[in-house]
């Protein structure tokens, strides 16, 4: 259609409207206009019902959620507790060490969801030795996706600044979606996405916050850093749990060894997978500060004597870290590692 | 034509979230302001902003070539307003004819004057000038473009946008254009300029209406259907271009004309559409149209205008000295400048806030005074600033440059200040929370005690915002505020003396 200026009339050009046509015109209008008033109205109601649903927000929406319980099988014949394998190819030693415990099918089986809880929060490469090494992060998801695992999703709740960013720095995102997994990263202003739960066995942590992810998984996995932590001591695969919960002020009100525990036993990791690569020793948990190359990945299925291992790379034993003790008295894991048998690979 | 360009403005509106969007520029709707490019140069006294709002000169000057089109066809506000004329029922709409409105604008346009609230805008226009040239910013009721913006903020909250609802309402109740007609100060910027240029060049105006006076039968129907009130296309002897300051050209007068050909929009002399003649003519009972004199000059006369300009200068000598002191400082975002230049710089169009992508700049309430009223200032308890990873994306979206860009190493916003007696840390507790979330490395442990260092802390909040205790027990104070506990019962009590 075009425009054409001068002509008696642009919209009936060329024939007369009859009467009949003009009461069609004025019929097509009143149902325009009508249909106008009904969608105005209802864009409207829809905009008040999201007002209406946005001030119900501000009430708590409570869900309770029961703790997990570990699915973690003993160990095959011939195979060990714990495994601690050391060189410097570290994703190499990542799955030496998971063979060692009779590899991932022990832990995954088929069409499992996987929740990878990693050591995310920064933005400073593997070097600094704050954050998991891709490597192993990458390493684990590959080998929970051939023992059959349907989907592996690696979360942390990250700190210096916006997940994107962090998964980008410290390239566990591009690992994770190298091996086939997925990659959940929690920021500052996600509090709103964790889940209220309540810690039946906990001592001086009753409740907490939980984002969903962790609860609802087939398999947890912790691939924590083991760094050294101003206010903890040290950050091992026990203390990473911090990270999927989302309110602060009750763990760090009460003794914060104890609630760590107490943490523990709701979310009760099947596996430990603690990267000691490059370890952080002082300034911690996200530096800068002095390093050390200790080239070591120690996997267990019992997360406190990991915990209790990973200390000794530290010239620390289970008792300068009060929480490995807790989650012992807590029925989590054995503290004297000497008792299992580890396999050095 | 209209619901176009508001779905432009409303994906604008969704374009400025993070990341912000370059081409088109997700502010360029606010930059077509022409009374904010004059609040910019008048209040901040900074003549760089005239490059900045370069769409608003063009804007200004197809208006001095034609009519107030922008208003008719463009400003999404007007389309909101006309969307609500349109679920209106006719009878209340516009102008009732023979009503006692009519009458009294066709008598006095007899005399050659307008009724006295289409003056209004005239004023008012005048009064926020000359605040502006105190330094004194209003622009958020102003400009429909920067009341749209800031409504848009807050109906996508979703929150009640009062200012909008208010005018909302009285369109409903009164009639649906009367905020353009009446107390539009961009309108009437808009309308000085097109009568301006109406005298000089009609064959060149981009869009006008026309009327033929030999095809016209003197219904009245052109002065009932028009959204604006514009007597003009019935009361106007001779044929020729509509003359008004108020006519928009938005073409209702064409579509309701039942005389064939007896009005047409133009552009650049060439007719658009011509009046169909379809509908029925009916006379309705309005007075004789008469031979106006002065009218379609300025409808303010000199002195009135002159006269709200010292209104305007009285009223701000009254701002200023009556309210509180504006240099004390509030935490803005990196980049701002000092307060009473920030206050005069910032439209309040909440760009910022929208692009924000953490979420920690928000539009103030009246706790802080009036002066205060919808500037934005962080608020790091919601979110921390992320200045270094969103690449000041606040300052690249301002379109006043009330947030000038800063390198993020150049980047000081406030400092963060422990509260001894409520910090976990001093009271025994394994905390540290802040330090592990501060970026900068600008906070030790102490044993468990956080210790900041001033050099380092940028005051970006991230330990504000994750401190476990409640309130937080580490606070950024703006630049040269002393800490006092809790937060701001310092200046209050300084306030109150």
């Amino acid at each position: 259609m075009k425009w054409e200026p001068e002509s008696e009339s642009f919209f009936m050009k060329g024939n007369d409207p009859t009467p009949e046509a003009l009461l069609r015109e004025v019929e097509r209008r009143d149902f325009v206009k009508k249909a106008g008033r009904i969608t105005g109205g209802l864009v409207l109601s829809v905009y008040l019902g999201s007002l209406a649903s946005c001030a119900r927000k501000v009430a708590p929406v409570v869900k309770r959620v029961t703790p997990r319980t570990s699915g973690a099988v003993p160990p095959p014949a011939g195979q060990a507790d714990l495994a601690v394998a050391t060189g410097p190819n570290t994703g190499e030693i990542t799955r030496k060490a998971m063979d060692a415990l009779g590899g991932t099918s022990r832990f995954v089986k088929q069409g499992n969801v996987v929740v990878v809880k990693a050591n995310a929060s920064f933005l400073d490469p593997p070097s600094a030795g704050n954050s998991t090494n891709p490597e192993v992060i990458g390493q684990v998801v590959r080998m929970c996706r051939e023992a059959g695992a349907s989907r592996v999703i690696v979360m942390d709740h990250c700190l210096r600044g916006l997940p994107d960013a962090c998964f980008a720095a410290n390239g566990i995102g591009d690992a994770v979606k190298r091996n086939g997994g997925e990659v959940v990263g929690y920021g500052a202003g996600d509090n709103g996405h964790g889940v209220d739960a309540e810690i039946p066995a906990g001592v001086v942590l009753k409740n907490t916050n939980i984002y969903p992810e962790v609860i609802n998984a087939d398999v947890v996995i912790t691939v924590p850093k083991a760094k050294h932590h101003s206010s903890a001591g040290l950050s091992l695969g026990m203390k990473n749990f911090i990270g999927v919960t989302t309110r602060m002020s009750n763990i760090h009100n009460v003794d914060l060894h104890q609630a760590i525990a107490d943490l523990n036993t709701l979310v009760r990791a099947d596996l430990s997978v603690i990267d000691a690569s490059i370890i952080l020793l002082d300034n911690g948990p996200g530096g800068p500060g002095p390093t050390r190359t200790a080239n070591t990945v120690i996997a267990s299925p019992d997360i406190v004597a990991a915990d209790s291992y990973a200390c000794t790379l530290f010239g620390l034993t289970a008792e300068d870290v009060p929480y490995v003790v807790y989650g012992n008295r807590a029925g989590l894991g054995e503290v004297d590692f000497n008792k299992l048998k580890i396999a050095r690979v | 034509m209209q619901a176009a360009f508001l779905a432009f403005f409303i994906v604008l509106v969704f374009k400025a979230a993070y990341p912000p969007l370059s081409t088109p520029s997700s502010n360029i709707f606010l930059r077509f302001d022409p009374l904010a490019g004059f609040f910019s140069i008048l209040a901040a006294r900074n003549a760089s902003v005239f490059v900045r709002y370069w769409p608003a000169w063009i804007l200004l000057g197809l208006t001095l070539l034609g009519s107030r089109f922008f208003c008719g066809w463009i400003c999404p506000l007007g389309t909101c307003f006309d969307a609500v004329g349109a679920i209106k029922p006719d009878a209340v709409k516009y102008y009732r004819p023979g009503g006692r409105e009519m009458k009294e604008r066709l008598a006095r346009s007899r005399e050659g004057t307008l009724p006295r609230r289409f003056r209004v805008k005239y004023v008012l226009l005048a009064v926020v000038l000359a605040l502006a040239l105190f330094g004194i910013n209003l622009l958020y009721f102003a400009s429909p473009l920067v009341v749209m913006n800031l409504s848009m903020y807050y109906i996508l909250l979703p929150q009640i946008p009062v200012l909008f609802l208010i005018l909302i309402i009285i369109a409903l109740v009164y009639r649906p254009r009367f905020w353009c007609e009446e107390i539009c100060p961009l309108g009437a910027l808009l309308a000085l300029f097109s009568m301006a240029g109406k005298r000089l060049w009609a064959k060149l105006s981009p869009l006008s209406i026309y009327k033929d006076s030999e095809a016209c039968v003197s219904c009245g129907a052109c002065y009932r259907d028009c959204p604006f009130g514009v007597d003009e296309p019935y009361i106007k002897q001779e044929s020729g271009a509509l003359r008004s300051g108020d006519c928009t050209s938005c073409g209702a007068c064409v579509s309701a004309c039942p005389a064939e050909g007896a009005l047409a929009l133009t552009s650049f002399g060439a007719k658009l559409c011509t009046s169909r003649g379809r509908r029925a003519t009916e006379r309705l009972s309005l007075p004789a149209p008469a031979a106006p004199e002065a009218h379609m000059g300025l409808t303010v006369t000199r002195r009135e205008f002159v006269g709200s300009l010292g209104l305007g200068a009285v009223l701000a000598t009254g701002y200023v000295i009556g309210l509180r002191d504006l240099s004390e400082p509030v935490l803005r975002m990196p980049g701002a400048q000092d307060e009473s230049r920030f206050l005069a710089e910032c439209n309040r169009c909440a760009e910022c806030t929208r692009t924000c992508p953490v979420g920690c700049i928000k539009p103030m309430g009246l706790e802080d005074g009036f002066q205060r009223l919808w500037t934005p200032r962080l608020y790091p308890r919601t979110a921390g600033c992320l200045f270094d990873e969103c690449n000041h994306a606040c300052a690249r979206v301002c379109p006043a440059g009330a947030i000038r860009y800063q390198k993020p190493e150049d980047v000081k916003i406030g400092l963060a200040h422990v509260n001894s007696r409520t910090c976990l840390g001093y009271r025994g507790r394994l905390c540290l929370v802040c330090m592990e979330r501060c970026r900068f490395d600008a906070i030790k442990a102490d044993g468990l005690r956080p210790i900041i260092n001033t050099e380092k802390c940028t005051g970006c909040g991230a330990c504000e915002q994750t401190c476990p205790t409640d309130p937080a027990s580490i606070v950024v104070f703006p630049l040269g505020e002393t800490p006092s506990w809790p937060p701001g019962a310092g200046r209050r009590r300084q306030s109150r003396k």
